[in-house]
């Protein structure tokens, strides 16, 4: 199947992120939990850092949160974002204290370190929904 | 955890003999007119036939290669014709820190160290889809749905974060670039010479705001080489004695996806073991480094250092820069040769031999007077490693 979508995208199939794009086709941020010890994680690896479980299952998180720090794009590394700069990226820490990369959307004058953000899931291709941030105008 | 007193028992019996340097300045001109004088092997052998001139050395009296870059110690070994019983490969620092422990350990007697790169002529991406390592390092897999596509962004969002976390203002960072195509200025082998005000920083375009066009590294193609011997072999040289007096190194990886260890604390829980390692095992403290050198790809690696090594107290080194300075004439001279913003983007190479000249007291118009000690710091890369320089004069 061919798409005009022109930017980089996720493994869907990769054997630790898996879950996690299965869940955002549904609408549903989530993150790894420890078996054992309980520990969330995220991004996905295959044994918890904490106390090198191989057990683990995936939880729904929080979808709100605040910016913990964010780029502004001037220039596209990539061609795909040409005709979007300048562009916002982020890392978010959600209210479960996990960090998550993404785009944000809404008033470029509203975001800022701290600034309280919420997730939406922009399905890009049938196959992959990106989780981006929306932080209130 | 390190132990000083082992680490420091590998601490000033190796020598620095010989650097090498190719010409950085004339050959970014002739890479700009499309010319390609060599490949980075090539870049490499020319460094290393300087380094061995200038330690009045043959390739005989080599038994050891490190090799850094995307070059291979085997095939490096096989264009200068040599046979290391000793031979590896790493970044800049840890090259240094592997030739003096196969030297130390009895491995080897004489260590070549060698760099080379032809990364602009060969459009090497250090951002966009073909970035290097971008199918290997997970960050770069994982961000890039999200347009998160380049290194600079990385320090993009570290830099503000610190500016939010502790007030750095854009013309108290400027000062780096600003201080640093100062020293390139007069240093007749840098690629740019011209130099900038701060007036000229704050107007140059954002590339990853906060980030300016001057925050960023110079990509152009060079070579670097170092040779490395025992302090008694080093004695019977043509040069001032300049021994490997200190080594720190501390990881930092916990986290790195998400780039904690940038973002949350700035690499300041590795600068601080570093800080004792370095210090406990050249005997001072950062009041008596005379000569700072700090891997730049991008200009705020200067602040995050400073502060991590304690030139300043974590949070003032925007003050420190405007006020105490790290160009010519300032409190700690920094990146004294323009460094990676404006000399040589030698992926931290360049900066050994500057700290060498400095400690000899033959770095020409740039020279710092009466260095003693000489310190680089990188923290890059999921570590913090820092060596120290010693002039014996």
């Amino acid at each position: 199947m061919t798409t005009t979508y022109d930017k980089p995208l996720p493994d869907v199939d990769d054997p630790d992120m898996g879950p996690f794009w299965a869940a955002t086709r549904q609408g549903r941020l989530t993150a790894q939990r420890c078996a054992d010890c309980t520990t969330l994680r995220f991004p996905a690896t295959p044994v918890c850092g904490t106390c090198l479980s191989e057990d683990t299952g995936w939880v729904d998180v929080s979808g709100t949160g605040t910016i913990w720090s964010y780029a502004v794009y001037h220039r596209a590394f990539h061609p795909g974002f040409r005709g979007e700069l300048p562009y916002v990226v982020a890392i978010v820490e959600n209210t479960d204290g996990l960090h998550y990369t993404g785009r944000v959307f809404g008033p470029r004058s509203a975001v800022a370190v701290g600034a309280p953000v919420s997730v939406r899931f922009d399905a890009v291709t049938p196959q992959v929904s990106l989780p981006s941030w929306v932080v209130a105008g | 955890m390190a132990d000083l007193r082992r680490l420091s028992a590998l601490c000033g019996e190796v020598a620095v003999v010989g650097v090498g340097e190719t010409d950085y300045g004339t050959d970014y001109v002739r890479t700009r007119r499309g010319e390609k004088p060599y490949d980075s092997y090539g870049y490499a052998a020319l460094a290393l036939n300087r380094a061995l001139a200038d330690a009045g050395l043959t390739k005989d009296d080599l038994d050891g290669l490190i090799v850094g870059g995307p070059i291979a110690y085997e095939r490096m070994a096989e264009i200068a014709g040599i046979e290391p019983g000793w031979s590896g490969s790493g970044d800049a620092p840890t090259s240094v820190t592997q030739a003096v422990m196969a030297i130390t350990a009895g491995f080897a007697e004489t260590v070549a160290i060698v760099y080379g790169n032809d990364q602009r002529t060969a459009g090497t991406a250090y951002g966009g889809p073909q970035a290097m390592g971008g199918e290997a390092i997970l960050s770069y897999v994982y961000f890039a749905p999200w347009g998160m596509t380049s290194q600079g962004a990385l320090y993009a969002m570290m830099t503000r974060r610190y500016m939010e976390v502790h007030g750095l203002e854009p013309h108290e960072l400027g000062q780096v670039a600003v201080a640093q195509r100062a020293f390139a200025a007069l240093n007749p082998n840098a690629v740019m010479r011209s130099p900038i005000d701060i007036d000229d920083y704050l107007g140059a375009r954002y590339i990853a705001e906060p980030l300016r066009l001057y925050d960023y590294c110079l990509i152009n193609d060079g070579g670097v080489a170092m040779i490395l011997t025992t302090r008694d072999r080093a004695r019977r040289g043509p040069n001032p004695l300049v021994t490997v007096a200190g080594l720190g190194r501390a990881d930092e990886n916990i986290g790195a996806t998400t780039l904690r260890p940038r973002l949350v604390t700035f690499y300041h829980e590795g600068h601080a073991k570093v800080r004792e390692q370095v210090y406990g095992t050249a005997g001072i403290g950062p009041g008596e480094v005379d000569v700072l050198g700090v891997y730049d790809s991008f200009s705020c690696h200067v602040p995050y250092a400073l502060e991590g090594m304690g030139f300043c107290e974590i949070g003032d080194a925007g003050k420190f820069l405007v006020e105490k300075g790290v160009g010519p004439g300032g409190a700690i001279p920094t990146n004294t040769s323009g460094g990676h913003l404006s000399e040589s983007y030698m992926q931290g190479w360049n900066h050994q031999p500057e700290l060498v000249r400095q400690a000899r007291g033959t770095a020409g118009e740039r020279q710092v007077p009466d260095v003693r000690h000489t310190q680089f710091v990188s923290d890059v890369a999921g570590n913090v490693i820092s060596v120290v320089y010693r002039s014996e004069r």
